[in-house]
């Protein structure tokens, strides 16, 4: 359930990150033709390495402390490693300026452990009243351990690759952001190797109601692909004016161009949804009809050209306003920026910025809504994107230093041959349908022939 | 009881029936979602020809096998169309390249057209008059079957095996159909008498002009536009010299020089195939929109359709020799025009009530198709039979694919136009997904209630054309009448025939 979130949340940083990086002109002209980037990248042993200097332990040996009083050795060989470039080109005329933001990223995260211990029986647990999910799984381990002592495998691996590509263009004359074109591509496949499944159920209001431990061996491989292409047209969306603060009351129109997804995401986005959002049984039909397309062929479709022609009707565009405060800001590094504070909520902000610009990751996470990601797998990310010190990101003129612009090809390029893997597809002929097909025509043939010497 | 010659004849029907049931199901079972039932073919802007390619075949050699079949014989033509067919399909099957499927699909459209054009023919050139109405209506029946349920099968065949499935499964129909109509056609007279090469040509060209216009228009181009003009002109321009073509030559593809009732006959043919079978369609969207998104239970419904029709069409079949066509264009016009008023009133309410209505709209239906190719085979000589059935058949694909491309068309402007881009109010308590979903969901009722609300329109346009086909048929009387004695005329002429052949077999 934490790496599913963590799905959840990679794919709305990512817009966010792209909310937060479009580009509105600036009165000076030392926005034409500038390239702007960064790259960072961490790995396990720089958080590590940050146990080490603040704990004076190593993550392993901390995790097996907290173990030992419960007889277990952990036996944890975690990995992690994760690579990212912040790329953005701004090119400017005399009516538009032009912003085409790059974010590519790619990412491991393996565990690996063989626990020993006493493990408790299978079956359920009941957690008592008020008792989180953790106090219950301790509890259990503390109280109810197994007869005799014995030794799990638990392997679980992620890789994710993302590629973020955001057009800008910004009208010169009004100052206003006109429009925007988006397209996300993610890849991530998931492998599971486990001798060990703890699940917990929760009530309606998020309660932990019991704890299930299964030692049934099971393995998984997940291989997710989506594809999107969004257009955005703004309407009143000002980042530019004479004074420092102003008002706009800005109406955002989304298009969706195409959702291409493979049929693994299709089927895990849509269990979610059904457990998450109340469907009668006739708005069910269309997707799991679609659902059922994609299953049996096992490829990646197209869902808007899929339902399109299903329904003959287009998918029809979705349009969203809010009220803003907003205001000029310059930050820690000197780069400028409009500050957008929605009217009825000043405890948030979307920050546009001009050109170069600070990222905060763990700002981006925490705009993320409460029902798509919980607070506690929040708090968790965003402590680990302190760790390795995301939260402060410098994305810096570039246009004269290559060698940081070849470190952001390195990482674009990395990305792109993975992602174009995943999308070839095979086009061969399946043999039986060869063989079908030279049977055919030989008949054919051989028919036409008999029947024109009236033999049948 | 049927004598053996009579029994063989009827097998013959049977196996040409087979074979008009795989060209009728080779259109449609590839039309709905083929984009995406392709997949494993490389991306290309093609694919939205798969179907057109088909169909502009189809209508264009229509005409072709028409005459052909008159110039050289039944046999002939039941060799070159399955071959044609079949050789198509296999080279579908293992196309590599969407752009080869759509080369292929037509050359595919191609047997299918000839075929169609060939198994009317043969029904009128092996039986008297008063005796094709069983046949005809084999036929009627077995592209009512392929062309309702096609979509549905195509539909499964690629869900639960591939898209290719479909093309083995249809040639399979169309060579049973084949070797079972060879070995047991009934021997013709010699014919072999060239062709007007040029004649042919023009009238490919002319009929398959306009039925690529009819899938287009509205797709690459509006209906008001200068490209849809000088497409039309073009196709009137082909239509021209195609006529002047063969008025002036010996042995003309069109049928010139035909009786008024004739030209009512093929007009009543494409007014009705415009009007009345062009809707199919809009129940089909009906029926998803508004209840399941469930296409097997949607090809299902069409059972009551074929339920309605059967039993009007054997009985007026035969009937409208006695009757003349007459009668049967009134009542058929007039049930068609209360079924579409009934389906507005309360199709939305049941799908009982959904089934109903199609029943109606069966009923009408089986008042007018067979009737009327009845009585057009009733009224031209044997010997160029081909030619104005031909043109008959041609005449209703064009009417039908003109009538489902006015009626896409008009169901994309009833949900577009009724269509209001509402704005979504984002404040901090909003549940911005909660809320997409929500307006997701109340889009398809909208498009459901939509297609509803312009079923009205359809109904008004149908109540026109049905007072016009009447003020047509009121004016058939004489018509009728010479048809009906006619028919008279055969029968005595066959039935000393038979009796020949009783004695001579005892």
């Amino acid at each position: 359930m934490l790496y599913k979130g963590g799905l959840a949340a990679t794919a709305l940083l990512a817009v966010l990150v792209i909310s937060c990086i479009s580009s509105p002109v600036s009165s000076a002209t030392d926005g034409d033709g500038r390239v702007y980037g960064t790259t960072s990248e961490a790995d396990y042993d720089d958080i590590d390495q940050f146990f080490m200097d603040h704990f004076t332990m190593h993550i392993t040996d901390m995790l097996q402390s907290l173990a030992e009083p419960y007889g277990y050795t952990l036996n944890i060989e975690p990995y992690f490693e994760i690579n990212l470039s912040l790329e953005r080109t701004v090119t400017q005329d005399t009516r538009y300026h032009i912003t085409e933001d790059h974010v590519t990223s790619y990412a491991t995260f393996l565990f690996e452990a063989d626990p020993e211990g006493n493990f408790p029986a299978e079956g359920t647990y009941v957690a008592a009243e008020g008792e989180t999910a953790l106090e219950l799984l301790l509890r259990t381990i503390a109280t109810a351990p197994g007869p005799e002592k014995t030794q799990k495998h638990v392997y679980m691996r992620i890789d994710l690759c993302l590629d973020i590509s955001l057009e800008t263009t910004v009208n010169l004359t009004t100052g206003e952001i006109e429009k925007s074109d988006l397209e996300i591509k993610l890849v991530l496949d998931e492998k599971e190797d486990l001798d060990l499944s703890i699940t917990f159920d929760e009530d309606e209001a998020g309660n932990t109601e019991s704890m299930t431990v299964s030692y049934d061996h099971h393995v998984s491989d997940g291989d997710f692909y989506i594809d999107l292409g969004v257009g955005f047209e703004f309407e009143g969306l000002r980042v530019m004016g004479t004074s420092s603060t102003w008002e706009i009351d800005p109406v955002l129109t989304e298009h969706l161009d195409f959702v291409v997804v493979s049929a693994d995401l299709a089927d895990s986005i849509w269990a979610s949804i059904v457990s998450d959002v109340d469907l009668s049984i006739s708005n069910r039909k269309l997707p799991e009809l679609v659902i059922r397309i994609m299953d049996s062929s096992n490829r990646m479709m197209d869902l808007i050209e899929v339902i399109e022609s299903l329904t003959s009707t287009e998918i029809p565009d979705i349009s969203f306003t809010s009220a803003f405060n907003v205001s000029y800001n310059t930050d820690a590094h000197g780069y400028n920026y409009a500050r957008l504070v929605p009217v009825d909520d000043d405890t948030t902000h979307f920050d546009i910025p001009n050109d170069g610009y600070t990222l905060d990751l763990t700002h981006l996470v925490a705009m993320i809504p409460s029902y798509i990601v919980s607070d506690e797998t929040k708090l968790i990310i965003s402590l680990a994107i302190a760790f390795i010190c995301w939260n402060d990101i410098e994305v810096r003129d570039i246009t004269d230093d290559p060698v940081e612009q070849h470190k952001c090809s390195e990482v674009h390029d990395y990305v792109d041959s993975v992602i174009s893997s995943r999308e070839a597809t095979e086009h061969s002929v399946p043999t039986e349908y060869m063989a079908a097909a030279a049977a055919g025509l030989a008949a054919i043939f051989v028919l036409a022939f008999l029947s024109w010497r009236r033999i049948i | 009881m049927m004598t053996a010659a009579e029994r063989q004849r009827a097998i013959a029907m049977w196996g040409l029936a087979l074979c008009v049931l795989a060209s009728a199901a080779g259109w449609v079972f590839m039309r709905f979602g083929a984009s995406w039932s392709v997949g494993d073919l490389p991306e290309s802007d093609w694919v939205d020809h798969i179907v057109p390619a088909y169909i502009i075949a189809e209508v264009a050699f229509i005409p072709i096998g028409g005459k052909l079949t008159d110039n050289l014989g039944v046999r002939p033509m039941l060799i070159l169309a399955p071959f044609l067919f079949v050789f198509g399909s296999m080279m579908c099957i293992i196309s590599v390249s969407v752009e080869m499927l759509v080369a292929f699909r037509f050359v595919q459209g191609s047997g299918a057209g000839i075929m169609l054009a060939l198994a009317f023919t043969a029904v009128g050139k092996f039986y008297f008059p008063h005796r094709r109405g069983k046949a005809d209506e084999l036929m009627t029946a077995a592209f009512a079957i392929g062309s309702l349920f096609g979509t549905g099968v195509g539909y499964f065949f690629t869900e639960q095996f591939n898209w290719r499935f479909g093309f083995v499964v249809f040639s399979i129909a169309m060579i049973v159909g084949f070797i079972v109509a060879s070995k047991t056609l009934p021997e013709e007279a010699h014919v072999r008498s060239k062709c007007d090469v040029v004649g042919l040509i023009l009238a490919a060209a002319a009929f398959g002009t306009a039925a690529f216009y009819t899938q287009y228009v509205e797709v690459y181009f509006p209906l008001l536009s200068l490209e849809s003009a000088l497409a039309a002109a073009f196709i009137i321009a082909l239509a021209a010299l195609y006529f002047v073509r063969s008025r002036s030559s010996a042995d003309p593809v069109m049928p010139v020089g035909s009786t008024r009732f004739q030209k009512t006959l093929v007009l009543l043919m494409f007014m009705f195939s415009l009007c009345g079978l062009g809707l199919i369609q809009y129940f089909f969207k009906l029926y998803l929109t508004y209840y399941d998104f469930d296409i097997y239970k949607a090809t299902i419904m069409f059972l009551f359709l074929i339920a309605g029709a059967a039993a009007p069409s054997i009985y007026g079949s035969h009937k409208v020799f006695d009757t003349g066509v007459r009668p049967w264009i009134i009542i058929g016009s007039s049930i068609v025009t209360i079924a579409l008023m009934v389906t507005h009133l309360i199709a939305d309410q049941g799908t009982t009530q959904f089934s109903i209505c199609l029943f109606l709209f069966g009923i009408g239906l089986g008042c007018l198709v067979n009737q009327i190719i009845c009585s057009m085979q009733a009224v031209v000589p044997a010997e160029s039979m081909g030619k104005h059935i031909g043109n008959l058949i041609a005449v209703r694909m064009l009417g039908i694919i003109a009538g489902n491309a006015i009626v896409g068309a008009y169901i994309k402007e009833v949900v577009r136009g009724n269509y209001h881009n509402y704005v979504i109010e984002i404040d901090s308590g909003t549940n911005i997904l909660e809320t997409i979903a929500y307006r997701i969901m109340n889009d398809m009722k909208y498009v459901a209630d939509a297609l509803d609300d312009g079923f009205i329109m359809t109904v008004i346009i149908m109540a026109m054309a049905a007072t016009f086909l009447t003020a047509i048929a009121v004016t058939l009387e004489k018509d009728d009448s010479d048809m009906i004695s006619a028919v008279k005329a055969d029968e005595a002429e066959s039935v000393s025939e038979d009796s020949e052949e009783e004695e001579s077999q005892n």
